[in-house]
């Protein structure tokens, strides 16, 4: 997945798990940026009667780089606290949830949001109220629970922008089932190594699930290291990296209630990293088991160490090997990368460091040679009139890797940049393979049936209501009494 | 640890010890972290938080401590320390 349970450590600590980040200019054009980080991975919306929350015990914190040495310049932390009305029963809530004040919701959470910029710290908001989960249609019914998440949406101090903090519907996509399952992809499944004759559609793995949000929409000149709103693509201003972290205290001694504890554990000393993510499947799909746990404990900043992987990527020389047959001239550029002792340079620019200028026409994202993990975003590109979910891949500039929206199709537009669809940006020489331009995992994206936009496992409704979307633009979260439907 | 000698127990790398009760202020260990390799001079009143106070004896070898306090970790190295902290918690045995 994404960044789902990614990593040995953090697959059993979910309430710290980053599963996605995205980053992209705001569609509504009022010059904002906004920055998703969704934590808690793939919650069963009927999980109750303890229903997914935030961990009051964790630091989550999304960061920018706006001078590309891939350290923070502008930090915005949260911190939740969860409050009980009822200490005498078991429920989540005891009636129908009207309001986020409602003293039949049991278990409120709340939240305090920091920014960090220049040395200085400014609370943007204290105690702002989570949405409750969407339990179902006799305590959160819709359309009022839709309303109720509204209501959830707050403004930041100073003019600072808006935050959200609570469950929302999975926006992530990807065909969990096969793809594990030694790499297959259903629509291509017959021509795989253990081949199975009839291929089929892709199954969105995540398609009912929920997942917890950290959304915000700031100025763009909050951003930028001097203030600035850029309109020129070209300006380096215009380019940010974006990465999420979660933390917890580096000691916890757990309550011994047999020898008089007071019921709570004891935690102390400073935050400690346990889940990062940046672009989506590096620490999934490019990093080794191996060091999977240590990657995530490290800052964006110390990723030289990880570049090898990103020259020769494990995956490019597995395709070929699975997919026998189909992908010749992979086989060819790897058997030929590593005679040369080359790399895969289109890779590290498009994940490590950003595409510089004249590459391709009209858009750069490029922060440098400092080699870093981060999700990098021109924001003096505005949102498309028209996306695509292959964003930049198929011809939409506003779409990953230029950032990336919630609708992208990361998956396949990383299964095609490591199958070699790029490689002729660094070597025009190179054909890729026809395969390289065909393979998908869940949404045909060549599919005239299937609209070149979002796709409507995303949205809840058609792709044309795409425009009627706003903050925090991840939709409503799935009933528990709905699922399974 | 019953056929733990001191002389293994030394070797050890890594031992952690938790001071249940939780303590107001710590003197003295602020300065300490600023001068690694020394032993802590407890200057009186000098406050560095509170609540639970976590020492973490790294390696009895150096006598390498860490002490985690509030959000801040403070590592001294106090051989002296080290044994001190071992021998109370073989006599509370």
């Amino acid at each position: 997945m994404s960044s789902h349970r990614e990593a040995p450590a953090i697959s059993k600590d979910p309430v710290a798990d980053s599963t996605d980040l995205y980053a992209f200019v705001s569609p509504e054009g009022d010059k904002t940026v906004t920055m998703i980080a969704n934590y808690v991975p793939l919650q069963s919306p009927d999980g109750g009667p303890n229903f997914f929350e935030f961990g009051d015990d964790v630091l989550y914190a999304i960061y920018v780089d706006n001078d590309g040495d891939a350290k923070p310049d502008v930090t915005y932390q949260f911190r939740f606290q969860t409050k009980i009305t009822n200490a005498n029963t078991f429920l989540y809530n005891t009636g129908p949830i009207t309001s986020l004040d409602s003293p039949s919701w049991n278990r409120k959470q709340f939240y305090s949001v920091t920014r960090i910029a220049k040395g200085e710290r400014t609370e943007l908001g204290v105690g702002l109220p989570c949405p409750p989960c969407n339990v179902g249609i006799r305590s959160t019914p819709m359309p009022m629970y839709a309303n109720l998440a509204k209501s959830a949406i707050n403004d930041l101090d100073g003019g600072h922008g808006k935050v959200f903090a609570g469950q929302r519907q999975e926006g992530f996509y990807v065909d969990l089932g096969s793809i594990f399952d030694l790499g297959a992809l259903r629509p291509f499944q017959g021509v795989h190594l253990i081949p199975i004759p009839t291929s089929m559609a892709g199954i969105n793995g995540t398609k009912n699930l929920n997942v917890h949000s950290v959304a915000l929409k700031v100025p763009i000149s909050d951003l930028t290291w001097d203030g600035s709103t850029p309109s020129n693509q070209s300006d380096p201003k215009a380019v940010i990296g974006v990465w999420t972290a979660a933390y917890r205290r580096q000691a916890r001694i757990r309550n011994d209630s047999t020898e008089g504890g007071d019921g709570e554990d004891v935690e102390s000393g400073p935050w400690v990293q346990v889940s990062r993510l940046g672009n989506p499947l590096i620490n999934e799909v490019i990093v080794p088991m191996s060091k999977k746990d240590l990657w995530n404990s490290l800052p964006p900043s110390a990723d030289s160490q990880f570049l090898t992987f990103v020259q020769h990527p494990e995956l490019a020389g597995l395709l070929p090997v699975l997919y026998p047959g189909v992908f010749p001239h992979l086989k060819d550029l790897n058997k030929d990368l590593n005679i040369r002792g080359a790399s895969r340079d289109d890779l590290v620019a498009i994940l490590m460091t950003g595409l510089p200028s004249g590459i391709i026409g009209g858009f750069q994202n490029f922060t440098g040679a400092t080699i870093a993990d981060m999700l990098r975003l021109n924001m003096a590109i505005g949102p498309s009139s028209a996306p695509k979910i292959l964003g930049i891949m198929g011809g939409d500039l506003a779409g990953f890797p230029n950032g990336r929206r919630v609708f992208d199709d990361v998956v396949t537009i990383e299964l095609r940049a490591v199958a070699g669809l790029l490689y002729p940006l660094i070597n025009p020489k190179f054909v890729p393979d026809a395969a390289a331009g065909g393979i998908y995992d869940v949404e045909n994206p060549e599919d005239k049936t299937t609209p070149n936009t979002p796709p409507v496992s995303f949205l809840s409704s058609t792709p044309t209501d795409l425009a009627s979307i706003k903050f925090p633009y991840l939709n409503t979260p799935f009933s528990g009494f709905d699922v399974p439907a | 640890m019953k056929d733990l000698t001191r002389r293994r127990f030394l070797t050890r790398s890594s031992v952690g010890v938790a001071f249940a009760g939780a303590i107001a202020v710590v003197p003295g260990i602020t300065a300490a972290m600023k001068m690694p390799g020394t032993s802590p001079k407890f200057a009186a009143g000098t406050a560095i938080g509170s609540g639970p106070l976590v020492a973490h004896v790294r390696d009895f070898a150096t006598g390498e401590i860490a002490f985690l306090v509030g959000s801040e970790r403070l590592i001294i190295r106090d051989p002296d320390l080290a044994v001190r902290l071992h021998s109370a918690a073989v006599k509370s045995r």
